[in-house]
């Protein structure tokens, strides 16, 4: 059975420490100034002294019916055999098209390639040798899962067959493999 | 796959020289020699070590390739991180390869604090200071020689030096932070040395201490445990943090955490909550603390807290139900208030009448090797490390300017490595009583750090010598007169660390990259190579830092190789070990104040301050159209050190001044909108960021912004130095006092 | 939370107004060779004066406009890339060969246009100079098999202008721009709004271009025709989206912008012209121009602006 890699985010558990951004920074030689995850603050709302605040990890939300793919002009932009969005750098030649389409703010201009870039999942450094993404292994408040979810026994499987995960903007049918559980937040 | 990997590698390594070429693609790669050559195999390894953008010392794994730091990861063979490290720590490799780090020693040429300085060799730069340091000696003797630094491992190269000199005034910036903790423990308990165990506690209340954005991994792992595993969280805290996020904000009224911890106590006397057993078998003196809080009733505090009393006496309940696996947690940074110290011992006596010592989820002495030896059944695990003998050095001819150790006062209980270092600048301009001419700084910032940044300014201009090694042009570096680089914690190796806790574990740092500037030293070399110009080699007894640590491992029977292979050590088949978790009675027989018991009542504290069990002490509140300054931390900055940081600080750069939205709108204030904070005697510019998260009575921000080291070109002037506001002033035992400044806001 | 926290937010706006100028060359382009054209094609003794206007303004356009899109590309040197590397599913693939195309034939259009006046210009001596100029398009138009590559060249036109909306109307995640037509899901709005706006604008440079001409109140008829239209479909516009992406700086770009000076001003011009027998084209359809500049900024910003 073919792979789905999948994401799941406890909201609840994240501190918003950054421990993902920078790790992914240097995983992948993000240039400076640039950004393949970011965990904004998202609040505080309330009034005092009942006030709520969470962080949420952003980053591609590896669509399975990805607007990036559909408008990329080049195929620079596809699906992999495991299912995920990734670039072809070499195809690639800087259109911005995937990144108008981006819902989710995802993609950026990597100013050092010239070429769309974003998150892989830490495809080709991590995954392919069995490690789970950067940010996963470096998250201080353990509030990232990630695994196959088409394997029922996977970290991911059973906590998104046992809680209730919603995906971002889901009005769009992207289809995202990045889960967030608001559960505790909201 | 793997070419197309190394040619981002080389575009990113080289910044933006490759940009042009990158739209031609492959083709000009091919063309190009160099970089088909360099397509050669990779060397990749890992080297074990201990990471050092905070003084925490987390054990990490660095990854290396073709000698370059490429990634730092937690180290995943100890259990206590599990590969996780934070945003500091991945952040490694920026202050490592970051073109702004101090890459010669200098010595001044122009005025102080103009920032000419001429590079100079490090045979220069010793000769120079051992000259200065001689001639201050032989006019005002060795004591009119001080040394600071923030506290680590270089300690004992760096105040070697000191001691060799016969200077008694050796300073941690303990007094800055944790010292009133290390106060309260050490006169309850008789040592410091007292973990709490966050990750099986069921209950947990914290007061002021904020894990989620002063993260020290391991315990803020645990607590996030903890969490995950359903353990309820109150947080007293004047400010919204982050940790207030994650449980029950209580926005406590600053400096009055005293009377809430004192109110638990009474509803736990009151309704019999507490554990009599406990208290009985290993305290002595509860007593007199019960006397102390028969009258501090929830409704006294409710008034005094501003918490309601229902909510007391709920936590109160709460925290009894959980016993003895619920805890009050003790705090990080100690100096809220002149006698912090009795807070903190308040809270232990609190959490001693929740039983919760030497059970999972309580507190727990550190298990390190002397204390293992004082327990039969463990002594087997116990593996001293050998010491590093050195002759006796010769013995200070006057006491300490800050009076630490005099009896019959307060500074008794001033432990005698940290001193009460806010004395420093206040002894420097006033000459009392004696005078200091000289002062020795190794990273650490006290213009940054020691209250009231003009006077620490204007001290330092009073002085013969001022010499400081850091890795950055730090705002004290900046106003020296010499200024040595060391390298950083990725280019050298340390002596072997004790980092137990439940069991005995040691660490070490490991040199994982030759120095990215060749003229930067490790502290010991610097130290070691300073004492030997100025005569005092035989303090120095070993070659180098290998040798040290062989002689640390020597009697442990520690081959060096474990830490290469696993970066650190710890007793094979050894499990988390609590005295009491087995048996309720079992004795304690670890405790090391001198009673063997449990100080409630501690004859030291009522010696030197007549106060043998904390007593309330009302301190004054903000008034008409004031707001009290606090200031705390933030995930991705450690105290001043890191702001310069390229990623750090791109990741924030700026801080703002948090304030009340009610407040803010009589003010006519808005967020962005830009403030002039007054202090009375300063002000300070900040932007203002209103929230509904903070104390309408309240201000906070997040300290170590707003440097004023020119050379530091990231950091400098960018947002609010709240240390320009809070003046030096001291606590009875010697900590600064960092919770007690009012200030005014008003647009600018 | 200082704001700071976690990074900034990203700059929304990923097409800038070089995307849109560049939207509105192609506009332009399509506009002006449509112009040519079917004047070249449909209407006997045809004004030179126009086919040669639209048939040299056409190539120039979008030329410019293909300049500004690759200048825009994080890769320029490498635009040669969206030849060999095709995906169908994706409109911007599929205009890289209708401009691809129509470049090709309007620069072959304009060369036939050039060389046929260059015949023209070596029997002026002989005739009068504006008879001549017709006859000797028309003789060029006849021996060049001209009107192949202006009927060719047209279609290409149309698929032109088109495409400029349905590049933008082909982000079914943008909601602004893949507004559709009122009432029928699955047909994209900007695609004919864009359209008419070529058309008009194309027209309308073409005029510019001309200059002084002897009757052109049939162009001016028509541009009356799609300014009238234009107002209809900026007036469906507006009602069929939320108010939100008319504000801010937007509103005045908007209303002073598209509205007033593209589509009020220059209707009431033309009318006012055309019934008293005047020639107000150039302040009419310099005008007309401006605002399809003020409509592709607008457009291509408010959908990124407003999400």
């Amino acid at each position: 059975m073919a792979k789905h890699y999948a994401m799941v985010i406890q909201l609840k558990k994240c501190l918003g420490c950054q421990a993902c951004t920078v790790a992914c920074k240097f995983e992948n030689k993000v240039p400076d100034g640039q950004y393949r995850t970011k965990s904004p603050a998202i609040g505080p709302s309330g009034t005092y002294p009942n006030v709520k605040v969470f962080f949420e990890k952003q980053a591609c939300q590896m669509c399975q019916d990805a607007p990036c793919v559909k408008v990329c002009p080049t195929t620079a932009s596809h699906y992999n055999k495991d299912g995920l969005v990734l670039i072809d750098s070499h195809k690639c030649v800087g259109c911005k098209y995937c990144m108008t389409a981006c819902p989710y703010d995802a993609r950026f201009i990597n100013k050092n390639t010239g070429t769309a870039d974003k998150c892989t999942f830490c495809y080709d450094t991590r995954l392919t040798k069995g490690e789970k993404p950067a940010c996963v292994t470096t998250c201080v408040g353990g509030a990232l899962l990630f695994g196959d979810a088409n394997d029922p026994q996977s970290e991911v499987a059973r906590y998104m067959a046992t809680h209730r995960t919603e995906v971002r903007k889901a009005q769009f049918g992207t289809r995202p493999s990045v889960h967030y559980d608001y559960e505790g937040v909201k | 796959m793997q070419r197309r990997q190394f040619l981002k590698g080389a575009l990113y390594g080289t910044g933006g020289t490759l940009v042009a070429l990158s739209g031609l693609g492959a083709a000009t790669a091919a063309l190009n020699p160099r970089r088909a050559a360099a397509a050669a195999p990779v060397s990749r390894k890992t080297v074990y070590s201990s990471c050092e953008m905070c003084r925490n010392q987390c054990p990490i794994a660095v990854k290396v390739e073709n000698g370059k730091v490429v990634k730092i990861d937690g180290n995943p063979n100890d259990s206590a991180f599990g590969g996780v490290i934070c945003a500091r720590g991945n952040s490694g490799p920026s202050l490592l390869y970051d073109p702004e780090r101090i890459k010669k020693p200098m010595i001044r040429t122009g005025e102080r604090g103009s920032g000419k300085f001429k590079e100079v060799s490090w045979d220069e730069a010793y000769t120079y200071i051992a000259q200065k340091l001689k001639a201050v000696q032989e006019q005002y003797g060795g004591e009119a020689v001080a040394q600071t630094s923030h506290i680590g491992p270089y300690d004992v190269f760096f105040q070697t030096i000191g001691k060799a000199i016969g200077s008694p005034n050796l300073f941690s910036h303990e007094a800055t932070c944790p010292m009133a903790r290390i106060i309260g423990l050490n006169t309850t308990f008789g040592t410091a040395a007292i973990n709490a165990d966050y990750a099986n506690t069921k209950y947990l209340l914290v007061v002021g201490r904020n894990f989620f954005e002063g993260i020290h991994v391991a315990q803020t792992r645990a607590v996030a445990k903890a969490l995950s595993q359903g353990t309820k969280m109150v947080v007293l805290d004047p400010r919204f943090s982050v940790l207030a996020a994650k449980g029950e904000w209580l926005p406590v009224k600053g400096a009055t955490d005293l009377a809430f911890i004192m109110a638990l106590a009474n509803v736990l006397i009151d309704e019999k909550l507490y554990d009599e057993e406990f208290i009985k078998q290993y305290t002595v003196g509860f007593d007199k603390w019960a006397a102390q809080v028969q009258d501090k009733t929830p409704a006294w505090a409710a008034e005094e807290t501003g918490i309601s009393q229902d909510t007391i006496i709920r936590v109160a309940r709460e925290l009894a139900q959980a016993k003895p696996h619920s805890l009050i947690e003790y705090g990080w940074r100690t100096t809220f208030t002149a006698d912090d110290f009795q807070l903190r011992r308040a809270i232990m006596i609190v959490n001693m009448m929740l039983g919760n010592f030497e059970v999972p989820g309580g507190y727990y002495q550190v298990k390190d090797a002397g204390t293992l030896k004082k327990v039969p059944a463990m002594a087997a695990y116990a593996k001293k490390l050998g010491p590093v003998k050195v002759p006796p050095f010769p013995k200070p001819k006057k006491g300490r300017i800050d009076g630490t150790g005099e009896k019959g006062t307060p500074r008794q209980l001033t432990p005698i490595a940290d001193g009460a270092v806010g004395q420093i600048t206040e002894t420097i301009l006033t000459g009392k009583p004696y005078p200091i001419k000289a002062w020795l700084v190794h990273r650490f910032n006290p213009v940054m750090s020691i209250g009231d940044t003009e006077k620490t300014l204007a001290a330092i201009k009073k002085l013969d010598l001022l010499v400081t090694c850091d890795v950055y042009m730090s705002d004290t570096a900046y106003n020296s007169d010499v200024v040595l680089p060391e390298c950083t914690y990725l280019e050298r190796t340390e002596q072997v660390f004790d980092m137990s806790g439940l069991t005995p574990k040691y660490v070490l740092r490991q040199q994982a990259v030759d120095p990215v500037y060749a003229d930067t030293k490790p502290a010991w070399q610097i130290y070691k190579e300073l004492g030997e110009k100025m005569g005092y080699g035989q303090y120095f007894p070993y070659k180098d830092i290998d040798d040290y640590v062989e002689r640390q491992l020597a009697p442990t029977g520690i081959s060096r190789k474990v830490f290469a292979e696993k970066g650190l050590w710890t007793p094979a088949g050894m499990k988390p070990f609590y005295v009491r978790s087995g048996d309720a009675k079992a004795p304690l027989t670890l405790l090391a104040t001198k009673s063997k018991k449990i100080e409630i009542f501690s004859d030291a504290v009522q010696e030197a301050t007549g106060a043998g069990v904390p007593v309330y002490v009302p301190y004054p509140q903000p008034g008409e159209g004031e707001f009290r300054l606090i200031e705390g931390k933030v995930a991705v900055h450690t105290n001043v050190g890191t702001h310069n940081v390229p990623v750090l600080h791109e990741l924030m750069s700026e801080n703002t001044l948090w304030i009340n939205a009610q407040s803010a709108a009589k003010l006519g204030i808005k967020t962005g909108d830009t403030l002039i904070i007054s202090a009375g005697k300063y002000e300070h510019k900040g932007t203002a960021n209103v929230t509904e998260g903070i104390r309408p009575d309240t201000v906070f921000c997040y300290h170590g912004f707003g440097q004023i080291s020119p050379q530091l070109t990231r950091a400098f002037g960018k947002g609010i130095n709240d240390n320009k506001l809070i003046p030096d002033q001291l606590g009875s035992v010697g900590n600064s006092i960092t919770s007690m400044t009012f200030v005014k806001v008003r647009k600018a | 939370m200082d704001i700071t926290w976690g990074a900034g937010a990203a700059n929304p706006v990923i097409w800038g107004w070089l995307i849109a100028v560049y939207l509105f060359l192609a506009g332009i382009a399509g506009g002006a060779f449509l112009t040519a054209s079917l004047t070249d094609l449909f209407k006997k003794n045809g004004q030179a004066r126009v086919i040669r206007s639209g048939a040299f303004l056409a190539p120039v356009a979008i030329i410019v406009g293909l300049g500004l899109l690759v200048f825009d590309l994080g890769r320029p040197l490498s635009f040669w890339k969206l030849i060999f590397n095709v995906n169908f599913g994706s409109v911007m693939s599929i205009g890289v060969f209708i401009i691809s195309i129509f470049t090709v034939l309007s620069l072959l259009y304009a060369y036939l246009v050039w060389t046929s006046v260059k015949v023209g210009s070596k029997v002026q001596v002989r005739v009068g100079r504006a008879a001549n100029e017709t006859a000797a398009t028309k003789a060029a138009g006849t021996v060049g098999g001209r009107g192949i590559v202006a009927f060719l060249g047209a279609l290409f036109a149309l698929g032109t202008a088109t495409y400029t909306g349905f590049l933008l109307s082909a982000v079914s995640t943008n909601v602004f721009w893949s507004t559709h037509l009122p009432g029928i899901a699955g047909v994209p709005f900007l695609p004919f709004l864009f359209l008419v706006s070529a058309l008009s604008t194309g027209l309308a440079a073409t005029l510019l271009g001309a200059g002084t001409c002897d009757d052109l109140t049939v162009y001016k008829k028509i541009d009356i025709v799609l300014i009238v239209i234009e107002i209809l479909l900026v007036a469906v516009l507006y009602a069929s989206v939320r108010a939100v992406f008319f504000s801010g700086n937007l509103a005045a770009l908007f209303w002073l912008g598209v509205v007033m000076i593209g589509l009020i001003l220059p209707l009431l011009l033309s009318l006012y012209g055309v019934s008293r027998h005047k020639n107000l084209v150039l302040p009419s359809c310099s005008l007309v121009v401006i605002g399809g500049l003020a409509l592709r900024c607008f457009v291509v910003y408010a959908g990124q602006l407003f999400k």
